[in-house]
C-alpha cells in the first residue's frame, strides 16, 4: 500500500516526519513501512515556462521560434508542435534533462536558430503517451518553478505492507485512522455533498442480484451530462503518487475514492448497457468477455459477472468490460459500489491472472455499510469536475442487511492474556479511538465497526489494545519461562547420537530433496502403487515422494566428484514416504555414501580408494554400537553390483542393503568412480535407543588363543567358515577374527587361503589344551568335508 | 676409635664408588652401601653416643656434613647418568616432529540441522519437550483446525502440495499443535521441528521444502509477556547476549494477538546496514497467542487456558549465522562448503 504523505494529511494532521510515521506504522502492524525513493526524480531538470512570443522560423516553415519566460530568465526554444501559442504554459526541459524518449537536452542550433531548451509533450515529460502536442499546464503555475513541485509530485511516499486481515487499511482513511488513534488526533473524513437533481437512478436502470451469496449488496448511482476528459493536474498527481495511471476524469474519480476509502468502484457508460438492465450473476459455461485491458477472458460458472440484458459487461470486482467502458463519447455514467464475496473474487483474479487493484481489495474485504458513502463521494468529485447532474436516489439492492457485531471482553482477561495491567479506562479509550463503541459494565460490551470483519472475539480486541498500548511496552516475563521440564524426542536423541558418531568417522551430513522424479524411481526400480504422488507438482522432476535415500545420496556423490572432491563420504538421516490404499506411512532411513579416495597421498603411506569394506565397516560399527547383530546375505537389488552387494538381515527381517552401485548406473550419472552406498531402516535403532548395558564381569581365567588357516575354493564364503567355527566352539568362543586372505602362489588356482584368530575362554575355570585341540579338530574336519577345504599347518 | 678419620675414609671410598657408577642401578647400590639405613656412615652415626660428651658435638657436625656431601654427590651423578641415557635414546630414535600428523577424516553436520539442534536445545532448557509430526498432513489439521478461513490463499493448489483428497504436504509445523493438544490435556509445552513444503519457485530466499520449528505453550494464565520473555531468552542464547528484540503486530489466522519478532541486526547491531536493509532489525519469526478457535477445535476450554505459539524458519537463522546469502546454497550439498562451516 502506497501512502502519499501529503495526501494522508488530508485525513489526519500529524506533526512528524514521514520516517517517524513509518516507525509508528511498523509498530502498528504494517511491516516494512518505509519512505520510498521519489519515482519522479527524472523530472529534476524540468521547469514551468510561459511562451511570451511565438514567431515563425525564418527558414523552416513548420517550426516556430518561441521565447519562453522562466521567471528568473528568458530562453529561446525552437518548437514544431501545432498547439504552441503565446501566453501558453508548458513544461520546459533545461539542458541536462533526460526526456521521456531517452535523449538528453542540450543547447542546439536548428536551421540557424539557437535553441536553449525543449518545450515538452506529455511523453517527453514522462507524464503520458501523447507525443505530437505540447503538454498544456495550468495557467496559475509560476514560471520558473520546478515541474516536480509545481505538479505536486515531490511529496514523500510511504510504502507499507498491509496484512490480509486488514482490508480496511487499503485506503488512506484506514491508515489515517490508525495514526490518529496512536497520536490521539482527530480523524478527518470528507463529507460528500453533491448537488442532487430530481432524477431517480432506479428509473434509468434496473438492478437484479441473482447470486446473493456472491454479491450481498449492490449499489449504483446515475450521472447525466458528464463531460469526459482528462482530470485536473492535482488529481493526476495524486493518482501518480499512488502508483495509478490517470485515465479520464470519471475513472480517475473512482480510483481516487478507492484509494481514499479502500472501496473499489466501477464506472459504466450507461448508454452502452443493453436495455438499461444490470444483473449480478454467475458466468455461463463458455461465456467470454473482452476486458478493458484489451484481453479476451474465458469465463466459467465459478466467476461472478455484472451483465446487462445481453452479455457480461464486467467481471465482478476484478475488471470492467470493453463493451461498457467509459470513453470520451460517454455522457451518462453509472457508478457501481458493491460488496462481493472475498473468495470468489480471489479465485477468479488468480485463475485469470488479473491482479487488479479492485480484486486485491475485494479479496481482502471491504466495508459493506460504506457503499452509500463511496457512491456519494465519487458523484461529488465527478460533479465538481464536470458539473454533471447526480440522481437524487441511488439504486441499493441489499436483501439481507448484516447484523451489527458485538464482542464481550473483560479488561481483566485482556490484561491476563497480554501480561499487562492496563487500566480499564485506557482500554476503552484505545478501542474508541479505533472506532469501536464500548459500553462499560461488568464486562465491556463492544460494538465492532462494520469495516473490521477481522475482529470476532475477545482475543482480537486484546490485539487492538496491545497495538495501541505498544507491543514494545509489554514487559518480558522470563521467570515463568522455566516452569516445566524439557525433553528431547527419542528420534532426535538417537539420530543426534548417530549423526555425531558418523561425523567423527569422517562423514559429512547432507540434506537432499524429498520430492523426486518418476525417471529416477524407474531407474532404481522403485516404482509401485505404494509411491506417494503429488497431485499438483511444480514440475515432473519433483512429483513423487522418495521411498529411498539412495538416489539422493548418489546425486551428492556424483556432484561432488564433478566439483573435483577427491574423496567423498556423506550421510543423511531422513524421511521416506509410502502409502497404502487409505493410509500414509512415513519412515526414517539412514544412508551412507562413499566415493573416491579414502587416503589422499601423504608422506606416511600410499593413497587408497574407498572400497566395499570401508562402508561395511562403518555400518557394522554403528549397528554393533546399538547391539544389533546382522548378517550380510550376498546379492541385492538390480541397481547394485551383482557381485558386490548384500542384504542386511537381522533376526527380525531385512534391515537394509549395502553395495557398490551398478557401474552402468554410475556412468549414467556421469561418474568415473566406483560408488558405495548403504541404506538401513533407522526405526529399529530409534526403538532400541541409547540403552545402558549391564557391566560384565572382567574375565578371571585366561583365554586360549588358536590360529586356524584354511585353503578353500574361492566360492566358499567367510560367513560359512565362521559359522562352522562358531557352531563347534559354542559358548567357549570369545571372538573370531579373519586376519588373513590370500590368493595366488603357492595357493592353487581357484582357491584362496583364509586365516582365523580364535580366542576361547571359560568364565569359571581354566581351559585345558586338550579340550581346545578336540574342538579345533572338529572344526578342521567339517571345513574339509563340508566346504572342500584343507588345513594349512601353522607353526605356533 | 677416631670418628673423624673413619668419616674421611668413608667419604673418599664413597666418592670413588660414585664416580665409577654407570647406571642408576649402580647409584642406588652405592647409596645403600654408604648412606642407606644400614650403610656405613649411618652405622657410624649410631656410634655417636659412645663419644665423650665434650667431643660429641664436633663429631656429629663432621658426620652430618659428610652425609650431606655424599647425598649431593649421588644426586648429581644420578642426573649425569640420566642425561646421558636421554642423549643416547635421542640419537637413535629421533623423528621429525614437524611432519604433519596422520589426518583422521572428520565430517560435519549439516548447517540447517546444527542450527535446528541448537535451537531445540535452548527450548529444552526452557522446559519444552520435543515432539514430531508427519509431513503428510490432513488438510483439516494444516488449515481448518488452525482457523484458516476456507478462502485463504495458502489452501490453494497454487500454494500447497496435495497428495490426495484432504491430504497436503504440511505448509508449516503448526498442525503438530493440533495433534499434541488433541492427545493431551494442558499444560502443554512442546517444540516441533520438521520439514515443511510450499509451492514456491525456488530462488535466493525460497525453497519448495524447508525446515521449521514450532513452539507451543498452553497453561493457565499464559500471556503475551510470557511469549516475549521466552523469545528474548531464545534470541540471546542463539544470537548472543547483546541481542535485542522487537515485537511488531502482525497477522496469522491461528493466533490473536499476533506478532513478528525482530532481532537487532547481527552485522551492524542496529546502526543500519545492507543485511537489515538499513532498518537495524532482522525479522526472525512469527508468533502470537493461540486463537480461541484453535482451542475450540481441539476441545480445550478457551476460557480456562491461554497459550502462545511461534514458528521459525530454520534456514533463515542458519543463513544469518553462517553468512549465507542464497538459501539454495544449503542444499547443494557441496562438501567443500559444508566442511568449511
Ligand atoms: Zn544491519
Amino acid at each position: 500500500m502506497r501512502i502519499p504523505f501529503g495526501w494522508l494529511q488530508n485525513y489526519v494532521k500529524i506533526d512528524v516526519s514521514p520516517q517517524e510515521a513509518c516507525l509508528h506504522l511498523i509498530m502498528l502492524g504494517f511491516s516494512d513501512a518505509e519512505v520510498i525513493p521519489n519515482e519522479w526524480e527524472c523530472l529534476d531538470n524540468f521547469v514551468v515556462g510561459r511562451a511570451t512570443e511565438v514567431k515563425p522560423h525564418p527558414k523552416a516553415p513548420h517550426l516556430k521560434v518561441v521565447r519562453v519566460n522562466l521567471g528568473y530568465t528568458d530562453m529561446t526554444s525552437v518548437c514544431g508542435a501545432p498547439n504552441v501559442v503565446e501566453g501558453g504554459t508548458y513544461a520546459v526541459a533545461l539542458p541536462g534533462a533526460r526526456l521521456g524518449g531517452g535523449q538528453t537536452v542540450s543547447r542546439a542550433e536548428i536551421d540557424g536558430v539557437a535553441s536553449d531548451c525543449v518545450l515538452c509533450s506529455g511523453w517527453e515529460a514522462w507524464l503520458d503517451d501523447s507525443k505530437d502536442t505540447l503538454l498544456e499546464l495550468d495557467h496559475d503555475l509560476v514560471p520558473g518553478a520546478r515541474l516536480l513541485e509545481a505538479l505536486g509530485l515531490d511529496e514523500p511516499v510511504i510504502e507499507a505492507e498491509v496484512t490480509p486481515n486488514r482490508g480496511d487499511c487499503l485506503g488512506l482513511i484506514g491508515i489515517a485512522r490508525e495514526l490518529a488513534a496512536v497520536f490521539g488526533k482527530e480523524l478527518i473524513i470528507p463529507e460528500p455533498a453533491p448537488k442532487y437533481c430530481d432524477a431517480d437512478t432506479s428509473e434509468v436502470v434496473s438492478v437484479e442480484i441473482s447470486d446473493v451469496e456472491g454479491c450481498p449488496r449492490y449499489g449504483a448511482i446515475a450521472l447525466e451530462g458528464v463531460r469526459v476528459r482528462s482530470s485536473s493536474a492535482s488529481m493526476r498527481a495524486r493518482l501518480r503518487l499512488a502508483g495509478l495511471r490517470p485515465i479520464n476524469n470519471v475513472v480517475d474519480a473512482a480510483n481516487f475514492v478507492m484509494f481514499e476509502t479502500g472501496h473499489p468502484l466501477h464506472a459504466f457508460d450507461l448508454d452502452r448497457i443493453t436495455d438499461s438492465s444490470v444483473i449480478v450473476r454467475r458466468a455461463r459455461e463458455q461465456e467470454k468477455i473482452e476486458a478493458i485491458d484489451g484481453k479476451q477472458y474465458n469465463l466459467t460458472p465459478d466467476d461472478l459477472v455484472i451483465a446487462d440484458a445481453a452479455r457480461p459487461i464486467a467481471i465482478a470486482g476484478v475488471i470492467g468490460g470493453k463493451n461498457s467502458e467509459v470513453s470520451d463519447k460517454t455522457s451518462r455514467v453509472l457508478v457501481e459500489g458493491a460488496f462481493f464475496e472475498k473468495s470468489l473474487i480471489w479465485r477468479t483474479s488468480k485463475r485469470l491472472t488479473i491482479p487488479s487493484e479492485a480484486a486485491y481489495r475485494f479479496a481482502r474485504g471491504v466495508d459493506i455499510e460504506a457503499i452509500p458513502y463511496v457512491l456519494a463521494r465519487a458523484a461529488e468529485i465527478i460533479q465538481e469536475d464536470t458539473g454533471c447532474r447526480v440522481a437524487r436516489s441511488r439504486v441499493d439492492v441489499y436483501p439481507q442487511p448484516r447484523p451489527a457485531r458485538y464482542v464481550i471482553a473483560s479488561p481483566k482477561r485482556i490484561n491476563k492474556l497480554l501480561g499487562t495491567s492496563i487500566p480499564e479506562q485506557e482500554i476503552c479509550d484505545y478501542l474508541e479511538r479505533l472506532g469501536f463503541v464500548v459500553t462499560p459494565g461488568r464486562e465491556l460490551d463492544i460494538s465492532v465497526p462494520t469495516r473490521r470483519d477481522d475482529v470476532e472475539a475477545e482475543a482480537d480486541i486484546a490485539e487492538e489494545v496491545a497495538r495501541l498500548y505498544g507491543y514494545d511496552r509489554i514487559p518480558p516475563a522470563e521467570d515463568r519461562a522455566c516452569r516445566s521440564h524439557g525433553k528431547i524426542s527419542q528420534n532426535m536423541l538417537v539420530s543426534g547420537y548417530v549423526r555425531r558418531v558418523l561425523k567423527g568417522m569422517g562423514f559429512t551430513e547432507v540434506v537432499t530433496d524429498t520430492m523426486v522424479s518418476p525417471e529416477t524411481l524407474e531407474l532404481f526400480n522403485m516404482t509401485g502403487p505404494e509411491v506417494v504422488e503429488i497431485r499438483n507438482p511444480v514440475g515432473v522432476n519433483a512429483s513423487l515422494m522418495r521411498t529411498s535415500l539412495i538416489p539422493g545420496i548418489l546425486d551428492v556423490l556424483v556432484r561432488n566428484e564433478y566439483r573435483g572432491e577427491e574423496g567423498v563420504a556423506v550421510f543423511e538421516v531422513g524421511k521416506v514416504y509410502s502409502r497404502t490404499e487409505d493410509n500414509f506411512i512415513e519412515g526414517c532411513h539412514l544412508v551412507l555414501g562413499l566415493s573416491g579416495l579414502r587416503e589422499a597421498r601423504a608422506w606416511y603411506g600410499r593413497s587408497r580408494s574407498f572400497d566395499f569394506f570401508d562402508i561395511k565397516g562403518v555400518l557394522e560399527a554403528v549397528l554393533a554400537d546399538f547391539g544389533i547383530s546382522v548378517n550380510f546375505e550376498p546379492d541385492g537389488p538390480a541397481f547394485l553390483h551383482p557381485g558386490r552387494s548384500a542384504l542386511v538381515q537381522t533376526d527380525g527381517g531385512e534391515l537394509g542393503l549395502i553395495g557398490e552401485i551398478l557401474p552402468d548406473i554410475a556412468s549414467h550419472y556421469g561418474s568415473k568412480r566406483r560408488l558405495y552406498v548403504a541404506e538401513i531402516d533407522f526405526e529399529p535403532l530409534v526403538q532400541r535407543g541409547l540403552v545402558a548395558r549391564r557391566m560384565r564381569q572382567r574375565p578371571r581365567y585366561p583365554a586360549v588363543k588358536r590360529d586356524i588357516a584354511v585353503v578353500v575354493p574361492k566360492t566358499v564364503l567367510d560367513m560359512e567358515i565362521r559359522s562352522v567355527i562358531l557352531h563347534e566352539g559354542g559358548d567357549l568362543i570369545e571372538s573370531v577374527e579373519t586376519f588373513d586372505l590370500y590368493e595366488g602362489r603357492p595357493i592353487p588356482k581357484g582357491k584362496k587361503s583364509l586365516a582365523y584368530a580364535i580366542a576361547f575362554r571359560h568364565p569359571s575355570r581354566t581351559l585345558k589344551e586338550s579340550e581346545i585341540d578336540e574342538i579345533q579338530q572338529k572344526i578342521e574336519m567339517r571345513i574339509s568335508k563340508e566346504l572342500g577345504g584343507s588345513i594349512r599347518k601353522q607353526s605356533q | 676409635m677416631d670418628l673423624h678419620n673413619e668419616a674421611v675414609k668413608i667419604r673418599e671410598a664413597a666418592a670413588k664408588a660414585i664416580q665409577a657408577c654407570r647406571t642408576t642401578e649402580d647409584i642406588e647400590a652405592v647409596r645403600v652401601k654408604y648412606v642407606g639405613r644400614k650403610g656405613r656412615l649411618t652405622q657410624l652415626l649410631r656410634k655417636l653416643g659412645d663419644v665423650p660428651a665434650e667431643q660429641r658435638k664436633e663429631a656429629g657436625r663432621i658426620l652430618n656434613e659428610t652425609k650431606e656431601e655424599l647425598t649431593s654427590l649421588l644426586t648429581s651423578r644420578r642426573s649425569e647418568i640420566e642425561e646421558s641415557v636421554r642423549q643416547q635414546v635421542r640419537a637413535s630414535e629421533t623423528i621429525d616432529v614437524t611432519l604433519p600428523g596422520r589426518k583422521p577424516r572428520l565430517g560435519k553436520l549439516h548447517p540447517t540441522l546444527r542450527v535446528l539442534d541448537e535451537i531445540v536445545n535452548v527450548f529444552i532448557g526452557l522446559g519444552f519437550a520435543v515432539v514430531e509430526g508427519p509431513e503428510i498432513e490432513t488438510e483439516y489439521n494444516n488449515f481448518d483446525a488452525l482457523n484458516f478461513p476456507p478462502w485463504h490463499p495458502s489452501r490453494d493448489d497454487f500454494d500447497s502440495f496435495y497428495v490426495a483428497e484432504g491430504y497436503v504436504l504440511r505448509t508449516h509445523t503448526s498442525p503438530a499443535q493440533i495433534r499434541v493438544m488433541k492427545s493431551q490435556d494442558p499444560p502443554v509445552r512442546v517444540i516441533v521441528p520438521g520439514r515443511c513444503y510450499r509451492r514456491d519457485t525456488p530462488d535466493a530466499s525460497h525453497l519448495m521444502s524447508f525446515f521449521q520449528i514450532e513452539g507451543l505453550y498452553v497453561d493457565h494464565d499464559v500471556s503475551l509477556a510470557d511469549l516475549k520473555g521466552t523469545l528474548a531468552i531464545f534470541a540471546r542464547e542463539v544470537f548472543g547476549p547483546q541481542t535485542k528484540i522487537r515485537f511488531r503486530p502482525h497477522y496469522f489466522p491461528f493466533t490473536e494477538p499476533s506478532a513478528e519478532l525482530d532481532i537487532s541486526c547481527l552485522v551492524c547491531a542496529g546502526k543500519g546496514c545492507r543485511l537489515c536493509k538499513h532498518s537495524g532489525w532482522l525479522e526472525v519469526l512469527g508468533c502470537g497467542m493461540v486463537h480461541p478457535n484453535v482451542f475450540k477445535h481441539v476441545g480445550y476450554d478457551h476460557r480456562a487456558v491461554t497459550g502462545f505459539a511461534f514458528g521459525l524458519g530454520v534456514e533463515r537463522i542458519a543463513m544469518l549465522k553462517y553468512g549465507i546469502a542464497d538459501i539454495r546454497t544449503l542444499y547443494e550439498n557441496d562438501v567443500r562448503v559444508l566442511n568449511g562451516l
